[in-house]
């Protein structure tokens, strides 16, 4: 009953169950503004999620013949599992330690795995949502094009109830023990950093050795193996994630007992996770938790040096920046999320290209150094990412949450405020540079001409996407949040800004192999391209500009 | 100084009304206090006096400028203490006061005077590099009016500011706000601590579900009330269902 009372309050409390319900009560139009805006993010997710499910129909195409099409499932469980595991490191750590309640629930007659059960439980229905658009294309592709009966669809509904509880599990365990250590540690802040990018990275080089083809020699052999029998073809793929083949089975076994076999033992397993989870949160929970928050004591200022810090007069834009900026880089997980993923994403998206083994890295090069438009192109398109996925603009006003009653009070003009969060969140792009460098004077050879011409063209085509994220973010900031990272992780804001940026991302990639079609020489292409880029980036500003004051006035604080 | 006329802020389309044509004006170098029961309106008030909430009707003019048509002009004459001194913990006590110095622009030299002074005077300058995450609600307290004295405003519109004083700083505050006052500086402020209302307010307005049910100095407040022995007594009776 104990535990049943903390699994509830923590739903009600961590996703407003309580608060939505009073709005529907009293028709409150703030109910209606939450469903129209998350109504608004599935439509900007749609275009991908469209375009998913195309992909994942040509691989059922192609694995017919082979009668392999069950490998639509087990691609989308992988898929998913690699989603909840991946932003499941971030999650577990904001809910598990800095959510607010925990203060309350710490002094409560409560074990720690009964509090922990209620935060675990507030994850994996969090890992349901972000699989949805992952796994729900992959169960109805192949659902439809098989002609599956009434039981797969049932089955595909205690497949989808279970298939986040691994990845939940792992996350936590491994943020339980980070944390544990960190605890321990005393710069804590700064081993927790370091400790998510190096599970992260560790998650990533651990699925690429299990998944690494055959060793040299055996090609034919592994390719017989992959054809001939049933599944070989899922199998392979699993490899990285097992349990995405036994949900495959779990679905596509012949019905009976083989079917219900897998779908127990898929049940099992994330039963035995779970399990694990808490046993080990009995131990490592609480210690990890309190004196978390604990900090260092600094040494004090002397009169000279304090009187040298008061001496430096800044202007409202870099005073508002620079802050914006202190209160991101310090707080571990907004750091992670939008500024350690900059530099974080090509090594991600590296690790998988290495698993193909030596055979494609001259592939790899031909590509960069053949093309010299390819490379400069994927250098500009980077930063141009980085500046919408990175999402220091498109939280830019949620992340003041509460304290945004500071920014209403002072004297600086809403428009002015504007300017700040922009030049903070070009500050926060500078972090791209390195990687770009790297891309190309070590990797492409590119003259410095040509470094500061990509450099130029991913900061104008940046313009236009982080114009569009501030204008999201400003129209209906999420101030109410109660830990830090949800206003990143649980802001619909940024979902959008993701999901209409990359739209203009695309325009402007089209835009420039169009030019260059037809005939147009690389520079004056990439020149055009960024003039555009300004120009709309310059438009939305403009619009953004004209709502600042029309949005800081109507939040209510 | 301050001048509120019909101030009307209501809730469920109309059906709670947490201020109820609030009216009245406080006079440059006064120390008003504002009183009233939990919920009576008093934060509603103060929210909407620094712009934080948007009253349904009325108007609000602070040193001769009105708030919704000039609201730079007027913030740049107040200050605003908030009821909970939560403000950023990953800042350190000298990084967020000179924010908050950067924005009211107060030049080096002032700064260079009036820092080291006010951190004194609230024991805070060996606190000042660290974490505001790191302080007592007090020093967090502290750090926010320390905040608030920075740029010498006009006005200070302040909510509880002597919750969580030690009574060494709330004996300094006094002293400092009865000191602006003398040079012609506004107070006004919401506090439950009746002792404090009655010692160093000049005037005081009780509001009630909504409405100001008193207003004007002790004296004055006295005549209205039967039992006139304390502010306490006068409050309660005043306040009663």
């Amino acid at each position: 009953m104990t535990t049943w009372a903390v699994w509830t309050t923590s739903l009600k409390t961590h996703f407003g169950l309580s608060l939505a319900r009073y709005y529907i009560r009293r028709r409150d139009i703030r109910f209606l503004v939450f469903v129209g805006a998350a109504l608004a993010a599935c439509a900007g997710l749609a275009p991908m999620v469209y375009l998913y499910q195309r992909l994942l129909n040509t691989a059922y195409d192609l694995t017919l013949p082979l009668g392999q099409t069950p490998v639509v499932l087990t691609l989308s469980m992988i898929a998913a599992a690699a989603a909840v595991l991946f932003l499941g490191f971030a999650y577990v750590m904001s809910v598990f330690y800095f959510s607010t309640d925990l203060p309350m629930l710490i002094a409560l007659p409560l074990a720690p795995w009964q509090v922990l059960s209620g935060k675990f439980l507030v994850v994996l229905v969090a890992g349901y949502l972000t699989m949805a658009p992952l796994v729900l294309p992959g169960l109805l592709v192949y659902g439809i094009r098989s002609g599956a009966g009434g039981l797969y669809w049932l089955q595909a509904l205690a497949v989808y109830l279970v298939a986040p509880v691994i990845p939940v599990s792992l996350a936590a365990m491994a943020v339980m023990v980070l944390m544990r250590v960190a605890n321990l540690a005393r710069y804590k802040d700064a081993v927790r950093l370091i400790g998510m990018i190096v599970l992260v990275l560790a998650i990533s080089v651990l699925s690429m050795l299990l998944a690494r083809i055959e060793a040299p020699g055996r090609e034919a052999e592994f390719v017989a193996r992959l054809l001939l029998p049933g599944d070989g073809l899922i199998v392979q793929t699993g490899r990285a994630f097992p349990p995405a083949v036994w949900a495959t089975r779990a679905l596509t076994a012949p019905a009976g007992a083989a079917r219900l076999g897998w779908l127990l033992a898929l049940a099992g397993a994330a039963l035995g996770a779970a399990a694990m989870a808490l046993a080990v949160g009995q131990h490592l929970f609480y210690g990890g938790l309190i004196g978390g928050e604990e900090v260092r004591a600094g040494r004090g200022l002397t009169d000279s040096r304090l009187a040298a810090r008061v001496r430096r007069v800044r202007g409202p834009v870099w005073a508002i920046a620079l802050r914006d900026l202190r209160l991101l880089t310090r707080e571990p997980m907004s750091l992670m999320n939008s500024v350690a993923m900059i530099p974080l994403v090509p090594v991600l998206m590296a690790i998988p290209l290495l698993a193909i083994g030596d055979a494609a890295q001259p592939g790899l090069q031909d590509l960069l150094l053949g093309s010299p438009i390819v490379s400069r192109l994927a250098g500009a398109g980077y930063m141009a990412a980085m500046a919408l996925m990175a999402t220091g603009s498109s939280s830019a006003f949620s992340r003041e949450g509460r304290l945004f009653w500071v920014s209403r009070t002072i004297p600086v003009d809403p428009k002015v405020q504007v300017q700040a969060k922009l030049a903070q969140a070009y500050l926060i792009m500078l972090s791209t540079l390195p990687v770009l460098a790297l891309l190309g004077f070590g990797v492409a050879r590119w003259p410095v001409t040509d470094f500061l011409l990509v450099a130029a063209l991913g900061m104008a085509a940046s313009l236009p996407l982080i114009s569009l994220s501030l204008l999201l973010d400003i129209m209906r900031p999420y101030l109410t949040w109660q830990n830090p990272v949800a206003a990143i992780k649980e802001n619909l804001n940024v979902l959008l800004a993701i999901a209409l940026g990359g739209g203009l991302m695309a325009g402007q990639g089209f835009a420039v192999m169009r030019l260059l079609g037809a005939g147009m020489d690389l520079a004056p292409a990439l020149l055009a391209v960024s003039a555009a880029s300004l120009l709309v980036g310059a438009a939305i500003h403009a619009v953004l500009l004209r709502a600042a004051p029309v949005c800081y006035q109507r939040v209510e604080i | 100084m301050i001048e509120l006329n019909g101030l009307t802020k209501t809730y469920n389309r109309g059906q709670v009304k947490a201020v109820d044509e609030l009216a009245l004006s406080v006079r440059a170098g006064e120390i008003f206090g504002f009183l009233g029961p939990n919920g009576a309106g008093k934060t509603t008030t103060i929210k909407m006096m620094v712009g934080l909430l948007r009253p349904d009707r009325g108007s609000i003019t602070m040193a001769g400028y009105d708030l919704a048509s000039s609201p730079l002009e007027v913030k740049r004459r107040f200050s605003y203490v908030p009821d909970n001194p939560d403000i950023y913990q990953r800042l350190t006590g000298i990084e967020y006061l000179n924010f908050l110095a950067n924005v009211y622009r107060v030049k080096a030299e002032e700064r260079e005077e009036r820092i080291p002074q006010l951190l004194e005077l609230f024991a805070l300058t060996g606190a000042v590099s660290d974490p505001i995450k790191s302080y007592s609600h007090g020093m967090r307290h502290k750090i926010v009016l320390v905040g608030a004295l920075l740029h010498d405003p006009m006005i200070f519109v302040m909510d509880e500011p002597m919750v969580g004083l030690d009574p060494r700083s709330a004996h300094h505050f006094k002293e400092i706000l009865r000191d602006r006052c003398s040079n012609g500086r506004t107070v006004f402020f919401s506090t439950h601590i009746l002792e404090v209302a009655e010692k160093l307010c000049d005037r005081i307005g009780i509001i009630h579900r909504g409405k100001l049910i008193a207003l004007g100095t002790m004296d004055e407040l006295r005549d209205q009330a039967r039992d006139k022995e304390s502010l306490e007594k006068i409050f309660l009776e005043l306040t009663e269902a």
